[in-house]
């Protein structure tokens, strides 16, 4: 009879342990974004339409002695007529207990303009770096709930744009079949500056 | 496998959230950063692997592509997966290297968790497919090993993605030994063994801070980036290690830091590897001031308050060198907060407890750290590729098809020992060793010496052939297991095709077929190759009606191949229409405007004598006899004088009416279409000449005097007077968009001014005196008085001076002073600023008026003496002609090429021509780039007939020369800063031989490249064209093969 009892009891424990996992597993999370934005010309001020957005996210989990950091997931999104964009909201929590999602890292690319920055940024390292990492903060946050605008300067040598190409393309482990307009716009912006498209 | 689980175990439960470290992104930028300051590098894949690319040239590798400096920027990333790998990321410069790596020193004994860097980036072997393979610097030689010889080009790609992967993987190892915690044995995640100086589960600060500037203030991290790289001497890469005998070695640790050694410092000069300048000038978070003898607080400056957000301050101390006051590191050290409070309490604090990082304290190091990961890593890249072989195809005097690779070690280092090989590709791109006929061993050739190649036979359809040297370079020595340094030189690889009329068609002809073009010769008049490797051109005639056009096509060629697309019977290429243009203009561009100013001063003398003759009847004679005759000097009077004034503004477009073609008008100039093209954009371009003739406004009449038998002028007719252009102001070129109808480029400004002042003389002085007797020019006042007889009385009368002799000695009573031609002469605009300075080295850039000719003739007029028979019985004159003009003759530019393919912004060759002293000209060859406002004299050509040939080609022209005394021949010229012409003596290689891009100089009779150095020698390269009866000669052009 104590026994059974004690199996009750274990079984209930196990069950209920089981729950709890399920429960964290199950749990709600917060939604992220979505981000908005509007990009405008440095020089100008109006609107760049037909930039190619991409959102990366990358995953950090657990490692030694450095934690491990590889792709999650990437959007890639292209700004209207008047500029704007928005980088769907989604969940950047993760089930994994050791696990982190990190993001998003946006790479804007617009032929002929160079590296994107939040309107009102100082030129890099006019101010204090605590200063600067707060008002990163605060426009990465400005992004994330009410919409922020972005400028992009223009790449006025071929220089420039070469510079910009260089870094347009996400690493490897992102998925080609999901940044088609990025590979369409990187293999014309070769030709456009004089070498072999992609294949 | 205990341990390992029980490790495994005790890291599960470490947080993901406190392992910030320096990511993979980080290392993919700086590797990307590298890989842009690797010049080495980039040369290379562009001047001896004929990537024209360079690190932007795509790769392909296991279904990915991405650029060279993309495979680098990946590896980079890469060597940190899987996440173990990174034990092998630490180097300790104070270690013995077997005890370098990573490493729990706190122990007794040590226990190793890791190999030092240095090692592992030497490992033949590192991994297997789980733990992320190999990527070693062996592994990058013999990778790039295989990208020069391997058999499929799918397969040689392949291997050199890799190579530049691994180099990436190289490089993170540099990259890592900048990261204080790295080379400072500071273990990110520390197990807790219960001693107080252990902290659990910590990250590095400083990676941490890196990563965040990058993931959100990517500005920033960009800049920091961007900051000029700093790059270690040369000197370093050396090793005497035999566990890392591979002098990259010495990027990371040159073994020359010691505990009581000189610690290297970050004012330079960079003769250190970079963990030794690391080690001891940086701290990390759980090495501040602790466990290393380096830094001390024997560092430190004099601390400073900053404020910091939030109203609070801190204090920081800089880092100087050591004995002196010089900063090094502005932002070291910060105070830590109750830093004051824990001396006092703890009496003797761990020096330890009173410092942090910060912030300021990160950006400050990563402003000194990340130019030298940058820097190294540039090093290592193009240490990588330091190799060079200046070499080229010398053929065998009998067989062609027997060649050496001749030529010098451009390395810095000397071949050792090592082989050098042959390869060639066939069309299919299949690559095989050409046959050696000796042995291909290669000793102690120094840096700059000659490298001479055993004997190679080389197959017939050979398209490209690789010079490969794999062996000992310098320090980095062959070994069992390892084959050296591994150097390519690509020769050849481009492939030629020709396009010709043949009756009714315009065809193509490559080494695989002759094919036909869609294009018929009674349409089009001419086709040519546009710049891009796949455009044609063609022209129709220049009509009214209709009017001629110009068009462009593109071949369309099979994937990764340059076989053209063909279809039909018989074989038709497959042509895609681009664009046309009109050869005429709806709206005709303007060139330039002359703008003429120009007087001439005009004056008509005479001469006079009197003659007084008296004589008397005679009786029984009954005739007159001369009793006395006198004579007054001839004396010349200007009797007529007028300044004609001409001005006016001469627009000068390109027009049908002024068309040599299509046109009437020739008047003030005419222009012909000599050349249409197609750049690289797909414009059609024309390149037109603009012929000068006169400016054509309306003459001016001037009264021409004469004399009546009173004495008195008349007019006995007029003169019409017209305007001149400067005798040596001909040509001018001009570059169209023949599509957009605009004038790219023009060899003259937009304003042409040209301000002269001109004499002449009414005849018949204007002519130096000739013609006297159609326009006299002298008077005789005869007074004859005539005493008694039937006459008696006296008759005074002018008449016209009798008949002028010539006269051949002195002895004149009297002269006259004839001045004509140009007296003042300003020019500005005629030549642009550029190509001015480009011919005024040659004395052949200046209009400046001077005289051109002073001669004296002497005339008898009258016959005062004897039998008149010699120059002594008579009166005679002297005319002195002072003919002005422009004595050293600017270049009258007789010719121009555009280069073909051009240059970003265009490019002309343009010959002009002077006379001196000879009735052969002298020259200059000038290079124009327009768009850059950039003209080079190419070369100054002595007096002789020149010629351009048929083209140019990006840098290089030829040029016939045949000086009146010496050898005749043709010149190949360079177009190009820092390079010298070559000379072929006895052969005009005009018609028989054309440039093609490459400056490769290609001969149209037995379809070979040859060498451009004297002799002239064919090599083995390229494939032929297809055989063809009568060999048509069309136009032709190289592609690369892929």
């Amino acid at each position: 009879m104590a026994t059974i009892r004690k199996r009750y009891w274990l079984t209930g424990v196990v069950v209920l342990a089981l729950a709890a996992v399920a429960m964290w597993w199950l749990r709600p999370t917060p939604i992220s974004g979505p981000w908005r934005a509007q990009l405008v010309d440095a020089e100008t001020g109006q609107p760049l339409e037909g930039a190619v957005v991409l959102a990366l996210w990358d995953k950090r989990t657990f490692g030694w002695p450095h934690p491990d950091r590889n792709y999650h997931d990437v959007d890639e999104v292209v700004s209207d007529a008047d500029g704007r964009f928005i980088i769907p909201a989604r969940d950047v929590s993760s089930r994994h207990p050791f696990e982190k999602i990190i993001g998003p890292i946006v790479t804007i690319f617009k032929p002929g303009y160079g590296q994107w920055w939040f309107q009102g940024t100082p030129a890099p390292f006019a101010e204090d770096a605590v200063a600067a990492r707060q008002r990163s903060e605060a426009n990465w946050a400005q992004f994330a709930q009410h919409g922020a605008v972005i400028v992009m300067p223009r790449a006025k040598t071929r220089d420039e744009r070469l510079h910009v190409l260089d870094r347009m393309l996400p690493a490897m482990e992102v998925p080609r079949t999901k940044i088609p307009k990025t590979l369409a716009a990187y293999s014309h912006e070769r030709v456009t500056l004089g070498l072999r498209p992609r294949r | 496998m205990m341990k390992r689980a029980l490790l495994a175990a005790v890291l599960m439960l470490v947080p993901p959230a406190s392992l910030h470290a320096y990511d993979v992104p980080t290392h993919r930028e700086i590797g990307q950063r590298a890989a842009e300051a690797a010049f080495g590098l980039h040369d290379v894949l562009i001047r001896d692997l004929a990537l024209p690319d360079g690190r932007r040239s795509l790769l392909r590798a296991g279904g990915a592509e991405l650029s060279a400096a993309g495979w680098i920027r990946e590896g980079a990333g890469e060597e940190d997966r899987p996440f173990w790998r990174v034990r092998h990321h630490f180097h300790n410069p104070l270690a013995s290297w077997d005890l370098a790596g990573l490493t729990i020193d706190t122990t007794n004994p040590s226990v190793q968790l890791g190999m030092s860097s240095i090692l592992r980036s030497q490992q033949v072997f590192q991994e297997g497919p789980k733990g992320g393979g190999t990527w070693s610097w062996p592994f990058a030689r013999q990778r790039f090993l295989a990208a020069l010889t391997a058999r499929t080009p799918a397969e040689r790609e392949g291997a050199l993605a890799d190579t530049f992967r691994a180099l990436g993987h190289v490089a993170h190892f540099i990259q890592d030994a900048t990261v204080p915690a790295h080379a400072r044995n500071d273990m990110h995640l520390w197990v807790p063994l219960g001693n107080n100086r252990f902290y659990p589960l910590n990250s590095d600060w400083y990676e941490d801070w890196i990563q965040d500037t990058f993931d959100n203030r990517r500005a920033q991290f960009d800049q920091l980036l961007a900051l000029p790289p700093k790059r270690p001497l040369r000197l370093v890469f050396h090793s005497e290690n035999p566990d890392a005998p591979i002098p990259i070695a010495g990027l990371i640790d040159t073994e020359q830091l010691s505990v009581e050694g000189r610690v290297p410092s970050l004012l330079g000069p960079h003769e250190f590897g970079i963990a030794e300048l690391t080690h001891p000038n940086f701290v990390s978070r759980d090495t501040i001031f602790v466990f290393h003898a380096r830094p001390t607080l024997l560092d430190l400056g004099d601390p400073f308050i900053e404020a910091r957000a939030g109203g609070t301050f801190r204090r920081y101390a800089p880092k100087v060198v050591r004995g002196a006051s010089t900063v090094e590191v502005i932002h070291f050290v910060a105070e830590a907060a109750l830093a004051h409070s824990l001396g006092a309490v703890q009496d003797v604090a761990p020096p330890s407890v009173l410092w942090t990082l910060d912030e300021r304290v990160h950006e400050d190091y990563a402003r000194q750290l990340i130019p030298r990961a940058v820097g190294y890593s540039a090093e290592l890249l193009d240490y990588f590729f330091r190799g060079r072989l200046a070499v080229d195809l010398v053929p065998d005097p009998v067989d062609p098809s027997v060649v050496r690779v001749v030529g010098t070690n451009e390395s810095p280092e000397p071949l050792h020992e090592g082989t050098l090989t042959l390869h060639a590709d066939r069309m299919t791109g299949e690559r095989g060793p050409a046959t050696p006929l000796e042995p291909t061993s290669v000793i102690g050739v120094a840096p700059g010496a000659p490298v001479i190649s055993a004997r190679f036979r080389v197959p017939e359809d050979t398209e490209r052939l690789v010079a490969v040297y794999a062996g000992t370079l310098g320090l980095e020595r062959a070994r069992d297991d390892f084959k050296g340094a591994v150097i390519g030189k690509v020769l050849g690889g481009v492939r030629v095709e020709e396009v010709f009329a043949d009756g009714a068609r315009w065809r193509l002809r490559t080494p695989t077929g002759v094919f036909d073009l869609p294009l018929s010769t009674d349409l089009y008049d001419d086709v040519k190759w546009g710049d891009a490797d796949n455009v044609l051109v063609a022209r129709t005639r220049l009509g009214l009606d209709p009017p001629g056009f110009a068009a462009t096509f593109e071949i369309v060629r099979r994937p990764e191949s340059v076989e053209p697309v063909t279809d039909g019977t018989p074989l038709t290429v497959m042509l895609q229409p681009l664009a046309s243009a009109s050869l005429t203009f709806a709206t005709a561009p303007l060139v330039t405007t002359i703008v003429l100013d120009q007087t001439i001063e005009y004056r008509q003398q005479i001469g006079r004598w009197r003659q007084d003759l008296a004589t008397e009847w005679t009786t029984p004679l009954n005739a007159y006899t001369s009793v006395s005759l006198t004579r007054t000097p001839l004396v010349f009077e200007t009797i007529h004088a007028q300044t004609l004034a001409f001005a006016a503004p001469l627009p000068i477009t390109l027009d049908a009416d002024h068309n040599l073609d299509i046109g009437d008008a020739d008047v003030p100039y005419a222009w012909d279409l000599v050349d249409v093209a197609a750049d690289r954009d797909g414009r059609i371009l024309g390149l037109a000449a603009i012929f000068l003739t006169a400016p054509g406004l309306e003459p001016i009449e001037v009264p021409w005097f004469r004399l009546d038998t009173a004495g008195q002028p008349f007019v006995a007719r007029s003169l019409p007077f017209e305007a001149h252009f400067p005798e040596d102001a001909t040509t001018i070129w001009a570059l169209v968009d023949l599509g957009a109808g605009t004038v790219m480029a023009a060899t003259a400004a937009p304003i042409v001014t040209i301000t002269s002042r001109r004499a002449d003389e009414g005849p018949p002085w204007a002519g130096g005196g000739f013609g006297q007797d159609q326009w006299p020019a002298l008077y005789r006042q005869a007074i004859t008085t005539y005493a008694g007889g039937p006459l008696a009385g006296r008759i005074d009368e002018l008449v016209d001076a009798p008949s002028l002799a010539p006269r051949s000695s002195p002895g004149e009573s009297a002269s006259l002073e004839v001045v004509t031609g140009d007296q003042a002469l300003s020019v500005s605009g005629w030549f642009r600023p550029e190509i001015h300075d480009a011919l005024a080295r040659s004395g052949l850039a200046e209009f400046k008026a001077g005289e051109v000719q002073l001669v004296t003739r002497r005339w008898n007029y009258v016959c005062v003496a004897g039998f008149c028979a010699n120059d002594s019985d008579y009166e005679a004159f002297s005319v002195t002609m002072r003919r002005g003009g422009v004595p050293e003759a600017p270049a009258q530019l007789v010719d121009a090429r555009r280069a073909r393919p051009a240059p970003a912004g265009e490019r002309l060759v343009l010959l002009g021509d002077a006379f001196r002293t000879d009735v052969r000209p002298i020259g200059s060859l000038v290079a124009w780039d327009p768009a850059a406002e950039r003209a080079r004299e190419a070369f100054r050509i002595p007096a002789s007939f020149h010629g351009l040939g048929q083209n140019a080609s990006t840098g290089a022209v030829l040029l016939s020369y045949a000086p009146r005394f010496g050898a005749r021949g043709t010149f190949f010229v360079p177009l190009e800063e820092g390079t010298l012409e070559t000379f072929f003596a006895g052969n005009d290689l005009r018609f028989d031989f054309t440039l093609l891009s490459g400056d490769r100089l290609y001969g149209v009779r037995d379809l070979r490249f040859y060498l451009r150095e004297p002799p002239l020698r064919a090599v083995p390269l390229p494939a032929r064209l297809s055989a063809m009866p009568g060999n048509p000669v069309g136009d032709y052009h190289a592609i690369r093969v892929p």
